[in-house]
């Protein structure tokens, strides 16, 4: 049964490949847009290492790859998708390649004499310190969690999975971080101020016990200069409609 | 699908994203992983904790394997199994929020259970495991936080009901080891405290009508004064209304004032089961009754 799904998948695929030949650019995009997962697999999987984003080398060379790859395969090649992975590994090797030979070794004269290295180089330290900087921020994060109680690990498991709830908890959260006596409750007592939430918020008991640890992380974001992380929570309803 | 995040911690086998829709996930370790490094990943890089579900499998084997083993291999299976930490006695605690808890052998608590919306506020499962006394002490701290116990017109009932006659419980005992936890502090000098007895039958009575051993005392007592009532419209009314009659009738509660306890022959927790203890009370009273209970009752023996 396996082989026949198999077999019916690649003859959509040398359809749609077919129409793509023929100048439709269309369903180029189109089919292009539904293998971005696949690329991202195989890019991440050839690398071993994770793509950072959509403006990432990596993932445009995948990209640009599968392209290439669509132009230049015929069925005699066997399936088009281990074809595209083949063309995908050659560019990226050939990338890794260039990014090597690329280095070079100036001297402290040419550093001091070229304005564009010392501009590209104090931006880099800029990065350099903004990266330290958000470490630190995380770690400090952390040990804030530990007060109350609370792991990663845990997160991790006791994350709520529906975006509703998330969402709900997360209103509790900035509830809690705009009003200063509550905010006071929870550092003072470690624990949730169940009554006014209850009052204000109309929100139920077992709602509040069962996402109290996301809801205690989300305040102490809130609380921290984790600016990225903030607008996450700010934005959490409308990125969950907008998927990749 | 696809995924979009910081990572927010490293260890050694797995890195801890937050995504951009504020979800914790483990993701499987690649290269060059740095803290708070922004990742694109896929289902597939999400880490299984291995170890755990192999625990999960194993222990989840191991006790079918047990089932199997002992309805092969145990003699006389419908013999009545004991069990460790079967129920020995139910306590129930009243306030407005009312909540039951069924106790072992150990005076540990095994389960709870909210007879009211309110209930939910007081009791938490971190309670189980712990002795009785230092649940309702718990308890009633928690109520007090939550405005239940405001002035000292406030009771706490509770009612104690054995369900293991063979079990040991004393009730003066029990209200004694109760009254001394709360008297360690000032903060509960004005809590009324009211300790009622309940035997099998009213425990399955309550159960009937759906509310606490402890109320339900309170009710049977309250309708052995006014028979004409009515029990499904008694049972709707507060520990407050309910107690009230006993208060009119002039007797005293413990801890009000931290006074020691009162003497066997006061009337408060004395046995309210007995017919004839409730003929007498009523001859006194200068009522005439019939010395039977309401047909609420069900089952009980006289």
């Amino acid at each position: 049964m396996a082989h026949l799904m198999i077999f019916h998948k690649n003859k959509s695929i040398l359809k749609r490949i077919e129409k793509i030949n023929n100048g439709d650019i269309n369903e180029r995009n189109k089919f292009i847009q539904d293998y971005i997962p696949f690329i991202i697999k195989n890019v991440s999987k050839i690398l071993n290492m994770y793509i950072e984003s959509e403006n990432s080398d990596e993932y445009m060379i995948g990209l640009e790859a599968f392209n290439e790859a669509l132009d230049k395969y015929d069925s005699s090649r066997g399936s088009f998708l281990s074809f595209s992975i083949l063309v995908i590994r050659s560019r990226l090797i050939d990338y890794k390649r260039k990014e090597k030979s690329s280095i070079e070794i100036i001297s402290f004269d040419q550093y001091k004499e070229n304005e564009g290295l010392r501009e590209y180089s104090e931006l880099a330290i800029d990065e350099y310190n903004h990266s330290t900087d958000l470490q630190l921020e995380l770690m400090e994060f952390k040990n804030k969690l530990k007060g109350f109680n609370i792991t990663l690990n845990e997160l991790t498991d006791h994350c709520p999975k529906h975006i509703d709830t998330r969402t709900e908890a997360i209103k509790t959260a900035k509830y809690i971080y705009e009003h200063e006596k509550e905010k006071e409750f929870l550092y003072q007592k470690k624990r949730l101020p169940y009554i006014q939430i209850q009052k204000d918020l109309c929100q139920s008991r077992k709602f509040l016990d069962r996402n109290k640890k996301f809801i205690i992380a989300s305040v102490l974001i809130l609380d921290s200069n984790l600016d990225l992380i903030k607008t996450y929570l700010c934005d959490v309803e409308r990125r969950s409609k907008n998927d990749l | 699908m696809i995924y979009k995040g910081l990572i927010i911690d490293i260890s050694d086998d797995y890195a801890i994203v937050l995504t951009d829709k504020v979800e914790y996930y483990k993701v499987v370790k690649k290269e060059n992983l740095s803290l708070g490094e922004n990742i694109i990943f896929l289902e597939d890089d999400i880490y299984i904790d291995k170890i755990k579900n192999i625990k999960k499998i194993v222990s989840y084997a191991a006790v079918l394997l047990l089932i199997i083993i002992s309805s092969v291999f145990i003699p006389n299976a419908n013999k009545k199994i004991e069990y460790i930490n079967a129920p020995v006695a139910i306590i129930s605690l009243d306030i407005n929020p009312s909540v039951e808890y069924e106790i072992d052998k150990n005076n540990r608590l095994i389960n709870y259970t909210e007879k009211n919306e309110d209930a939910s506020l007081i009791v938490n499962k971190e309670m189980i495991g712990k002795e009785i006394k230092d649940i309702l002490y718990e308890t009633i701290e928690n109520a007090k936080e939550f405005n239940y116990l405001k002035s000292n017109d406030d009771f706490v009932i509770i009612g104690v009901g054995l369900i293991d006659n063979s079990f040991d419980l004393s009730l003066e005992v029990f209200e004694k080891d109760l009254l001394e936890k709360l008297k360690g502090n000032e903060y509960y000098n004005d809590i009324n405290l009211y300790v009622i007895e309940a035997n099998k039958d009213d425990i399955e009575a309550s159960r009937e009508n759906k509310i606490s051993i402890g109320k339900y005392k309170l009710c049977d007592n309250y309708i052995k004064k006014h028979q004409d009532a009515d029990f499904n419209h008694i049972k709707n009314m507060n520990v407050k209304e309910l107690i009230q009659d006993t208060i009119n009738e002039g007797n005293q509660y413990r801890n009000r004032g931290n006074k020691d306890l009162v003497p066997q022959n006061n009337r408060i927790n004395q046995k309210v089961n007995s017919e004839e203890e409730t003929i007498q009370d009523n001859k006194q009273n200068g009522g005439s009754q019939k010395g039977h209970r309401k047909q609420h009752q069900k089952g009980k023996k006289k």
